[in-house]
């Protein structure tokens, strides 16, 4: 096992020093800023409601 | 067999009535009971596993590692971390009793000042939530192994810090071998769900859930790794 996590590091290592584009935190990111986002469903596009609500609270 | 996981498995999408638990169901001719659940967090997933054991095949998508599940009305407290503590994205706010997104929140202002009480109060931590997945991963390991059922399980997306926290973490260990894409982040030769799936297997752009192609692929992708475990 101490092997094993040795070689981990060091790709973990050389990946900092070569970083890859990588997919951050892919899953359930949304852009809502596109125009195909008033195809959505209704309740779909309530969650660009609540980033509106979001934005409201941080510049109040 | 039983399956679980978040909308990556339930698949809520519109004309998606399968997800790829119904596939892969298919394919290997099996009764199935999918507790995947839109919006779920992995106490939840966990759950609904132990729960249901009486089966002959475990299959399960780990969801993210930032949500946080509840008894009363299954909410979830997801990003509190990447939104640098200062407001929770209320729009990723989920019902996962009924998957349902948007005016569930607008009911529910009770959630975003529970998440302004625990940001504030320090109760948030991101390396802590990796450890209490990686540990729900390895206990559900060990309970499949002592009932001997055949387990599956991977991680549907991940937190780019998953390797830095998981490397001086032993239980992220006795995963190798026995989950699929281990050690999940492709920066040390792993993968995830997510990174399996092409451009044209997401819903859209901007919409990165599976669509019944990227569906039918993850079915596949778990339909090899049946066959090696079966061999």
């Amino acid at each position: 096992m101490n092997i094993k996590r040795l070689v981990l590091k060091f790709r973990l290592f050389v990946s900092s020093i070569f970083p890859k584009k990588e997919q951050k935190e892919m899953g359930f990111i949304y852009e809502f800023d596109d125009e195909r986002f008033k195809k959505l469903p209704l309740d779909e596009q309530g969650v660009q409601v609540q980033k509106n609500w979001n934005k409201y609270m941080e510049d109040k | 067999m039983i399956t679980s996981g978040c909308s990556f498995t339930e698949s809520v999408r519109e004309n998606q009535e399968k997800s790829w638990a119904d596939y892969l169901a298919e394919k290997l001719n099996k009764k199935l009971v999918n507790y995947g659940k839109g919006g779920s967090g992995n106490e939840y997933i966990y759950n609904s596993i132990v729960d249901n054991l009486d089966t002959d095949l475990v299959v399960v998508m780990w969801s993210g590692f930032d949500r946080w599940d509840f008894h009363w009305g299954s909410f979830e407290l997801p990003y509190l971390i990447e939104d640098g503590g200062t407001m929770p994205r209320k729009d990723e706010l989920v019902n996962t009793s009924t998957g349902e997104f948007a005016n569930t929140y607008i009911a529910n202002e009770s959630i975003a000042e529970l998440s302004k009480v625990m940001l504030k109060n320090n109760l948030v931590n991101r390396d802590y939530q990796i450890k209490k997945t990686i540990r729900w991963m390895v206990s559900l390991q060990h309970i499949c192994e002592q009932k001997n059922i055949p387990l599956i399980q991977c991680l549907g997306f991940l937190d780019y810090e998953l390797a830095k926290t998981c490397l001086d973490y032993n239980p992220f260990y006795e995963l190798e071998n026995k989950s699929l894409g281990w050690p999940f982040s492709k920066r040390i030769g792993g993968f995830t769900i997510m990174d399996k799936l092409r451009k044209e297997m997401f819903v859209s752009d901007f919409d990165q859930h599976p669509n019944h192609k990227g569906h039918k692929y993850i079915s596949e992708v778990f339909y090899d790794e049946y066959k090696k475990i079966s061999a």
